[in-house]
C-alpha cells in the first residue's frame, strides 16, 4: 500500500514511497466462567496492513516470529505464510515481541512490541465482547534496491483472498487515522505544557537568583558592620 | 647446669623469683655455689611464663616437692629462694682494671693567627698516649718532644681576608675622578683608606664596620650608613678591577684565587645603592606595621577571594543555563519549504526569547514579555513542531537509521538519557502528560515526540537547578537569622563590660 503524503509532512517522493504503515494488534475472546483457569481466553495476535487488511505483506516480509511469554511451551513461534497471525489460549497479559524478517535483508529482523490485552479497561465487566488492541507502526525502507521497490509497489495492488482472516475481519479497527491525530494533538499539547513549565521554572529560578543575591548582600553588610 | 644460667635468667624480665640468696656467695667468690642452681631451676619450672631462655632441666633427680596452694611471691620468700638485697653485677663484665691510668702532659703550642706569630707561645694539656704517638712519628725522645712547640691544630681554619689594594697613583687616576652620586657626601682618600682597613680587619662585615666607623673615621662628624660603606667599597673595587682588566687583559679570569673571584663577582653585579635604600626602607615599613592592620588586610583579601569565587560560580551557572536553553531550542533548521522558512521567524521569536546568542540579561528581561506568547505559539504550533523537530532529528544520532529497514517505533524506544534515573523521570512525565511512552509512531509524531523528550530533559535539569538554588537560599537565610542573635549577644556583653568599667 502506498502511503499518501500527509499534508503536514514533507512529501518528497522517495520518503513516502519507502514507508509501509502496518498495524500490530490482538483480539481476545473470553471463554466464559467455565473455562479452565489457565485458559480463560482465546487470543490472536497479528500483523496487517493499515489501510487494507487484505494487503499481502509476504511480498516484502519473508516471515514473522512471535515471541510469547516464557511460560508458553516453545515461546518462539514462526509464521511463514500470510496472513501473519497466531492464535493461542491463555490467562494473562504480556508483551509479545513481533519480529519481522524483511525479504531484502532477512538477517536483520525488525522488532515491534505488542502489549497483549485480554481484559477490557478497568471498571468494565468481563463480557463476551472481544477485546481489540491495535497499534500503528511504520516500516521504513531506506534506499531500497530496485527489486525491493518493485515488490513494495506490487504489494499496493496484490491482495490476499478475502476470507483469509476468517471471522476476525470485521473486528479490525481500520487505518487508525483518528488515533494518530489524537496522539499528535496530545504530543503537541504536552509540548505546550512542558514549555510553559520551563518558562515558569525559569522565572522562578530568576526570582530565586535575585533573592539569593539580596540575601547575600544582606549577609555581607551585616558582617562588615 | 652451667655456671652461666643464673646470670642469664637474672637478666630476663619476670624471673625475679629466681634470684637467690646463694648468689651473694657467688658474688663474693665468683663461683656458682651448688645451692644456687637448684632453686633457680625450680623457679624456672614453677613459673612457666617466666620466659626463661633455657628449657627446664627435667633430667635432674633432686626435684623439689610440687608447689600447692601457695602464691608464687610468698613461695619466693621461703628458703634459699629469697630475692636479692642488692642488684647483681655480672662478674665477667666488670670495668677494666684501674691500672690503665690516663696521664696528661703540658705541652707548648703556637697560633699563627696571633699577630706575634710563633713568638707568642701558649700551653695546653695533652693526653700522654697521644703525645707519645706524636713523638714516635716525629722520632723524638720524650725530652725533645716536651721542648718542641706544636702548631695549633685548628689554625688551618683561620683564614684572613685579602682585599684589593690600590696605590696612590691608582687612586688619583681612577678613583679621585669618580663622579659623586646624587646628594651624597663625597669620599676623601683618608676615608677610603680607613674603609679598606676596616674591611680587612672585620672581614667585610659591613654592619660591624658601620658600627665602628665613628671611632676610626678621620672625619667623625660625617655619618656613613651601612649602605654607603658598601657602596663605596664595592664601587672602588669595581672600578679598580675594570682599570686592571684594561691594562691586563686576563686579569680577573687568569686564576681561581679568592681575590679574583671577588673581582669577577664585583664586575658581574654592580651595587645599586638606590635600590638597596628603597628595599630596606620598604622592609622597615612592613616590619613596623601594626598587627591589627595586617589582620584587617588579610580579611579584605579573603573577602575579595570570596567575591571572586562567587562570581566565577555565577558565570559557570549562567553558561550552563545558556547551554541548556540552546539545547532545548533548536538551531535554525534547513527546511526546503518556503512556508516552514517563513514560520521559522515566528519560531525563533516565540520559542527563544532573546535568541541564542543574546546575553543572559536580555534573555531575562524578555522572558517576562514572552508570557503573552502562548496564543501566538498555539497558532503556529504545527509549524513549530515540524521546524523544530526537523532540526532535532537532523542533530540527534539515531539508533535505527543506519539500518536498511526499520520501524519508527524503535526510535521512540531509544533512551534519551544515559542515566536510568533520568530516563525513568522522563517516562513518568510522559505518562503524566497523557502522551505515554509509545504514541503512534508516524513520522510527524516521532519528531514532535523527540523534541518533547528533549524539552522534558531540560525541564528536569531546570527543576534540579531550582532545587539547588532553593537550598542555597535557605542556607544563607539561616545564616542571616542566626547571625543577628550572635551579634546582639556580643554587643550586649560589650555593653555590660563598659558599664562595669564605669
Amino acid at each position: 500500500m502506498l502511503v499518501g503524503p500527509a499534508p503536514t509532512t514533507d512529501g518528497s517522493a522517495e520518503n513516502t514511497l519507502n514507508e509501509k504503515r502496518l498495524v500490530h494488534g490482538s483480539i481476545a475472546f473470553w471463554l466464559g466462567p467455565r473455562a479452565p483457569q489457565t485458559k480463560t481466553h482465546r487470543w490472536t495476535v497479528y500483523v496487517r496492513g493499515a489501510r487494507d487488511p487484505l494487503e499481502d505483506l509476504s511480498l516484502y516480509i519473508q516471515k514473522v516470529e512471535f515471541v510469547l511469554h516464557e511460560s508458553f511451551a516453545d515461546p518462539v513461534r514462526v509464521v511463514k505464510e500470510p496472513p501473519f497471525c497466531l492464535t493461542e489460549h491463555g490467562w494473562g497479559e504480556f508483551e509479545v515481541i513481533i519480529r519481522l524478517f524483511p525479504i531484502s535483508d532477512p538477517d536483520k529482523p525488525v522488532e515491534m512490541y505488542h502489549p497483549l490485552r485480554l481484559f477490557p479497561s478497568v471498571g468494565q465487566e468481563l463480557t463476551e465482547k472481544p477485546v481489540v488492541s491495535e497499534h500503528l507502526d511504520v516500516l521504513v525502507f531506506s534506499q531500497p534496491a530496485p527489486e525491493v521497490e518493485r515488490a513494495l509497489h506490487r504489494s499496493d495492488v496484490a491482495r490476499m483472498p478475502s476470507d483469509c482472516w476468517g471471522d476476525l475481519m470485521p473486528l479490525f479497527g481500520g487505518d487508525l487515522h483518528q488515533v494518530e491525530e489524537e496522539d499528535l494533538r496530545k504530543v503537541q499539547q504536552a509540548r505546550e505544557r512542558v514549555r510553559q513549565q520551563i518558562q515558569a521554572t525559569r522565572l522562578q529560578y530568576e526570582a530565586l537568583t535575585a533573592e539569593l543575591a539580596r540575601a547575600r548582600t544582606h549577609a555581607l553588610h551585616r558582617e562588615l558592620s | 647446669m652451667s655456671a652461666r644460667s643464673p646470670v642469664e635468667s637474672q637478666a630476663l624480665p619476670g624471673t625475679v623469683g629466681a634470684s637467690t640468696v646463694a648468689s651473694l656467695a657467688e658474688l663474693v667468690t665468683g663461683e656458682p655455689t651448688p645451692e644456687s642452681s637448684a632453686p633457680n631451676s625450680r623457679a624456672q619450672r614453677l613459673v612457666p611464663y617466666s620466659g626463661a631462655a633455657e628449657p627446664p632441666d627435667n633430667t635432674r633427680q633432686d626435684r623439689p616437692a610440687k608447689l600447692r596452694g601457695l602464691r608464687r611471691e610468698v613461695y619466693a620468700l621461703t628458703g634459699s629462694a629469697a630475692p636479692p638485697l642488692a642488684p647483681r653485677v655480672a662478674l665477667q663484665s666488670r670495668l677494666p682494671a684501674a691500672s690503665a691510668q690516663v696521664h696528661y702532659a703540658k705541652r707548648p703550642f703556637s697560633n699563627p693567627a696571633h699577630p706575634a706569630g710563633a713568638a707568642f707561645q701558649l700551653w695546653h694539656w695533652e693526653r700522654h698516649s697521644l703525645t707519645q704517638r706524636k713523638d714516635a712519628e716525629a722520632s723524638l725522645t720524650p725530652e725533645e718532644g716536651e721542648a718542641a712547640s706544636a702548631v695549633y691544630p685548628f689554625a688551618r681554619f683561620g683564614k684572613k681576608l685579602e682585599t684589593l689594594r690600590y696605590t696612590d697613583e691608582e687612586y688619583s687616576r681612577y678613583l679621585a675622578t669618580m663622579p659623586v652620586q646624587g646628594s651624597r657626601e663625597p669620599w676623601t682618600k683618608e676615608e677610603t683608606d680607613t674603609l679598606f682597613q676596616l674591611a680587612e680587619r672585620f672581614n667585610l662585615h659591613f654592619v660591624v664596620m658601620a658600627d665602628r666607623w665613628s671611632v676610626f673615621s678621620p672625619s667623625p662628624k660625617r655619618k656613613r650608613s651601612v649602605n654607603e660603606l658598601k657602596d663605596r667599597y664595592y664601587t672602588v673595587v669595581r672600578s679598580l678591577a675594570q682599570a686592571r682588566a684594561v691594562s691586563d687583559p686576563g686579569f680577573p679570569h687568569s686564576s681561581q684565587d679568592a681575590l679574583q673571584k671577588h673581582c669577577r663577582a664585583m664586575l658581574a653585579n654592580p651595587y645599586d645603592i638606590e635600590y638597596e635604600d628603597r628595599r630596606k626602607a620598604q622592609y622597615e615599613e612592613q616590619c613596623r606595621r601594626p598587627r591589627s592592620e595586617l589582620l584587617r588586610e588579610e580579611a579584605v583579601v579573603q573577602q575579595a577571594q570570596e567575591i571572586l569565587r562567587a562570581r566565577r560560580l555565577k558565570q559557570r551557572e549562567r553558561r550552563r543555563l545558556e547551554r541548556l536553553f540552546r539545547r532545548a531550542l533548536p538551531a535554525p533548521p534547513t527546511i526546503p519549504y518556503a512556508e516552514a522558512a517563513a514560520s521559522l521567524e515566528t519560531v525563533q521569536r516565540t520559542e527563544i526569547p532573546g535568541g541564542q546568542s543574546a546575553s543572559w540579561a536580555s534573555t531575562a528581561a524578555s522572558s517576562a514579555g514572552s508570557q503573552e506568547a502562548p496564543p501566538n505559539i498555539a497558532r503556529t504550533a504545527s509549524n513549530v513542531v515540524s521546524a523544530a523537530s526537523a532540526a532535532v532529528a537532523s542533530r540527534r544520532p539515531r539508533r535505527a537509521s543506519h539500518l536498511a529497514v526499520f520501524v519508527r517505533s524503535s526510535m521512540m524506544l531509544a533512551p534519551v538519557s544515559q542515566s536510568q534515573r533520568v530516563q525513568r523521570q522522563v517516562d513518568q512525565m510522559l505518562d503524566e502528560l497523557g502522551v505515554g511512552i509509545r504514541p503512534t509512531p508516524t513520522r510527524e509524531i516521532c519528531e514532535a515526540f523527540d523534541v518533547l523528550r528533549q524539552e522534558i530533559l531540560v525541564l528536569i535539569e531546570l527543576q534540579r537547578l531550582l532545587k539547588r538554588k532553593e537550598d542555597e537560599l535557605r542556607a544563607v537565610r539561616q545564616q542571616n537569622n542566626s547571625a543577628p542573635a550572635e551579634h546582639r549577644a556580643r554587643s550586649k556583653r560589650r555593653g555590660k563590660r563598659d558599664h562595669s568599667a564605669e
